[in-house]
């Protein structure tokens, strides 16, 4: 199986269902082979690149060979090598051809594209995330601890609610868009979605038939998997961080995706796959 | 007045998990058991904490004020990491607690009080 992604990707939303909606988490993907196919594509959001990590390694631990046919563009295909996605996957024998590609560094990358597993691992890379944007100097310093937590947050939900066979992944960097200065926090695990956490809960399970109605569901007060009464706070907690001018918040878990911001809480909307969750936070620097 | 210094006990600057919150609870048992009007939980030198470690210290706080009958302490947390936001009051609230800001520096917990 070959996906082509697009030359300006995004997120998963802009792949063709046709061959991405085929989840990897399921017990009948059977292919023989998976290619992610970047060759065209000249433009990446970090909500893609997540992407581009989840996908392949759901397959490899499917015993899916997986290969990653990296962008033509050096532009595109540097900063991937520099925010880790290539060393990440070939750690985990996904076929990544990276020849004559340098390792740049990128004094803006904060937390390059690293797994974890337990919650002790994100409390030490939330650590380590403040005191890399402390010496960074970068953007507006009384924002440094709201990234850490938004990050923390978000990692500990993976860690404790996605039964992930792969773990999470996560990343921060500042990035100077056209539009201004940002910080981006970026979280992704392989796991069951929230949907099928949510439905853990049993005065939850039969309200809930859609990927887009639990993300719904999930952004809202002491709205929890486990059902007990002090649970149900991180997730809501980091969208009403976003409520604030020029946040924005992007949730996607299968098939829906939800995004927050200051004044648009738009209805969750159905898209193609993400087979997991993916959560990405935007904060002007 | 008795007072647990978080950072001097857990040295992170940010404090994301359960399991960091309990690790307070023997200091918070020994604090209360010194007795007092007061009790302060001090955040100098923590930049940043989650809803998670939030919620797990008042549970821990809860669970050793039941031990005492009497003379419970007034609970306030001073040098807190950030403002009082939405997500820790809802913290507050899921266990029937109001958190109310008393200045930039100190956060009160009114419903501790047997």
């Amino acid at each position: 199986m070959r996906i082509e992604v697009p030359s300006h990707f995004r997120h998963a939303g802009d792949l063709s269902p046709r061959y991405a909606s085929q989840d990897p988490r399921d017990a009948d993907f059977s292919e023989s082979r998976l290619e992610l196919d970047l060759r065209s594509c000249e433009f990446l959001r970090p909500p893609a690149v997540l992407w581009c990590v989840v996908y392949p390694l759901l397959a490899q631990s499917r015993g899916v060979p997986s290969v990653l046919l990296v962008p033509e563009d050096v532009g595109v295909c540097t900063y991937l090598k520099s925010v880790g996605l290539f060393e990440l996957l070939k750690e985990r024998e996904v076929v990544v051809d990276d020849r004559g590609i340098a390792q740049r560094r990128d004094q803006q990358l904060i937390l390059p594209l690293t797994h974890f597993d337990t919650q002790d691992a994100v409390e030490n890379l939330a650590n380590q995330s403040l005191e890399a944007l402390t010496s960074s100097d970068l953007g507006s310093s009384n924002l440094y601890p709201l990234v850490s937590e938004i990050f923390a947050e978000l990692g500990l939900n993976a860690v404790e609610h996605s039964e992930s066979p792969i773990g999470g992944f996560g990343f921060i960097q500042f990035y100077e868009f056209s539009e201004g200065r940002r910080f981006v926090c970026g979280v992704a695990d392989g796991g069951i979605g929230i949907r099928r956490s949510l439905q853990r809960n049993p005065e939850l399970a039969e309200r809930i038939y859609y990927d887009w109605s639990a993300i719904e569901l999930a952004v809202r007060e002491r709205v929890s998997g486990t059902g007990q009464q002090t649970r149900g706070i991180g997730l809501y907690g980091v969208a009403e961080d976003m409520r604030s001018p020029r946040r924005q918040l992007i949730i996607h878990s299968g098939l829906g995706s939800l995004q927050i911001s200051e004044d648009v809480e738009s209805e969750a909307r159905r898209t193609t796959l993400f087979p997991g969750t993916l959560a990405y936070a935007s904060i002007p620097g | 007045m008795a007072a647990v210094r978080i950072h001097d006990i857990l040295s992170s600057r940010v404090l994301v998990t359960r399991s960091s919150a309990r690790e307070l609870e023997q200091a918070i048992r020994d604090a209360v058991h010194l007795g007092g009007e007061q009790l302060e939980i001090d955040f100098l030198d923590v930049d940043g904490i989650t809803p998670s470690f939030l919620d797990e210290v008042i549970t821990v706080l809860e669970r050793v004020l039941g031990e005492i009958k009497e003379n419970q302490p007034q609970i306030i947390v001073v040098n807190p990491p950030t403002r009082l936001s939405a997500k820790f009051a809802a913290v507050g609230r899921s266990h029937s607690l109001e958190i109310v800001e008393r200045g930039p520096h100190r956060w009160e917990l009114i419903g501790t009080r047997a």
